[in-house]
């Protein structure tokens, strides 16, 4: 998917600036940059949930028009707290896939908990959850907006380790948006960092699956040395 | 839990026989029945309105206009908050014509629309008035606080309307505002009964206030009273039970 001249004004700033990007079929592109940096506002305009100027896939975003093929994952789990595992997952998903829940649940590490609403779930399985929602919408595009932002270490890594697992069964094409180096450098084959709405720079993040902290110093030290450029 | 509700229905035991206390102190120090009726005359009195059709008939009056001011305001209320909740033009319409509802006088009201309309329909009228602001500002407030909470998530995915009335939106709004239903209902059974005694309106409990105080049958008056407060409190306690409905119902 290309992304040509995207720009995107509030007020007086400039969130996105003329930013011109290719993202890669089949791969997990991670955006990073500070707290401003338009993360967010480039992950609007290629869900289509806000105009822009420019191209992106060949849609002009003079007015929001929302991408039938994106799912998501969202910061928070966001989970209807009446709903059981299975009834939030039904909630967004097309009546034609309903039969393969039990099965994405299962695959996620919820079997048997299909009935737990919410409040009976712990905060991983209420994030698995949404994984397997997300995964489980018809999409071609997946978007995630700073997915594990509010997890500890070891919470991150295996849900982390769960989404590169599901994305290399299905070869799904993922962007994300995160400020942690850390979390780009566990998920992503290729980070894009971002500052004052334009790209400071495009990296291939190098290592094979399953990533660890450890092993990863090389590559979050240049992406660390983007950021602070 | 049992023993929770034990205490908490020994507390209000306890409420209502301070109250009684009080009515009674309050009967030896006014020494007078024209101003505060004993207890007894006005417990028996309530027996004697029981027997009474006329009573029934004022009592099946009243509750119909009160049912119809607190439905009407319901749909109203909550179709509207949907509206605003939706375009932010009619959230912007709605709110100065809510804010003049709630500060017009009650009293203001009922009189115009006794020259406007039927002594019979105005105090359902007014009650409708005065509820409605309250129900669309419950309903508007709740609607807020979903779409603040998860409206992102269907908006993202795309999820149809019907899916997302029935499985989100009511759910989640329903509770809030069945939560809240008892005392607008309530509410509503006091307007349209100070309605009824300003436009002296034929069969209804306010108008039967109104003639025992000109008759100066003050047991009279107390009773018809404590029957609207008895009446109140079922009120309160059927919304309650819808409310529990509504809990089981959405899951």
């Amino acid at each position: 998917m290309k992304l040509e001249h995207v720009c995107k004004q509030y007020g007086s700033v400039r969130a996105l600036d003329d930013l011109t990007l290719e993202i890669g079929e089949g791969a997990i592109t991670a955006v990073l940059g500070e707290s401003g940096a338009g993360k967010t506002t480039l992950l609007n305009a290629i869900a289509g949930r806000i105009s822009y100027e420019g191209e992106i896939g060949g849609v002009r975003g003079e007015k929001p028009r929302r991408r039938a093929d994106c799912s998501y994952l969202f910061q928070t789990s966001m989970l209807l707290p009446h709903l059981t595992a299975e009834g939030n997952i039904k909630f967004v998903l097309p009546k034609s896939e309903w039969g393969k829940i039990g099965e994405m649940l299962a695959r996620v590490g919820l079997a048997g908990r299909e009935k737990a609403r919410p409040a009976e779930l712990s905060g991983g399985e209420r994030r698995r959850v949404a994984i397997a929602r997300a995964f489980l919408f018809p999409h071609r595009l997946l978007l995630m907006d700073e997915p594990f932002s509010s997890l500890d270490l070891s919470l991150k890594k295996s849900l982390a380790e769960l989404v590169v697992s599901l994305w290399r069964e299905r070869g799904d094409t993922v962007v994300f948006v995160t400020h942690d180096v850390h979390e780009a450098a566990l998920l992503a084959s290729r980070a894009v960092v971002l500052k004052a709405g334009k790209v400071a720079a495009d990296l291939p993040v190098e290592g094979e699956y399953p990533r660890d902290f450890g092993k990863l110093s090389y590559t979050e030290e240049l992406l660390v040395r983007a950021l602070l450029a | 839990m049992k023993k929770n509700l034990l205490f908490s229905a020994l507390f209000s035991a306890l409420a209502l026989v301070a109250v009684a206390l009080a009515w009674i102190v309050a009967y030896f120090a006014a020494g007078n029945e024209y101003l505060v009726p004993s207890l007894w005359e006005t417990l028996a009195e309530t027996g004697r309105l029981f027997t009474e059709a006329a009573f029934w008939r004022a009592f099946g009056f009243t509750l119909l206009r009160t049912a119809l001011a607190f439905l009407v305001s319901f749909a109203l209320g909550t179709g509207l908050a949907a509206l605003a909740s939706l375009h932010p033009a009619a959230r912007a319409f709605f709110a100065p014509v809510v804010s003049v509802l709630r500060t017009v006088p009650t009293m203001a009201v009922v009189l115009i629309l006794v020259l406007w309309t039927d002594r019979t329909v105005a105090p359902a009228l007014v009650a409708l008035l005065v509820l409605f602001p309250a129900v669309y500002a419950a309903a508007l407030a709740a609607i807020d606080e979903v779409n603040a909470a998860y409206g992102e998530l269907p908006r993202a995915f795309g999820v149809k309307a019907g899916r997302r009335l029935f499985r989100m939106y009511l759910p989640l709004v329903a509770p809030a505002l069945s939560a809240q239903a008892g005392a607008i209902f309530s509410m509503g059974l006091k307007i349209t009964v100070s309605g009824e005694v300003l436009a002296q309106t034929f069969r209804s409990l306010g108008y039967l206030m109104q003639q025992s105080q000109m008759y100066l049958q003050i047991p009279r008056l107390f009773a018809l009273t404590l029957l609207c407060v008895l009446l109140g409190f079922l009120l309160e306690g059927g919304c309650l039970l819808l409310n529990r409905y509504f809990a089981r119902w959405r899951r």
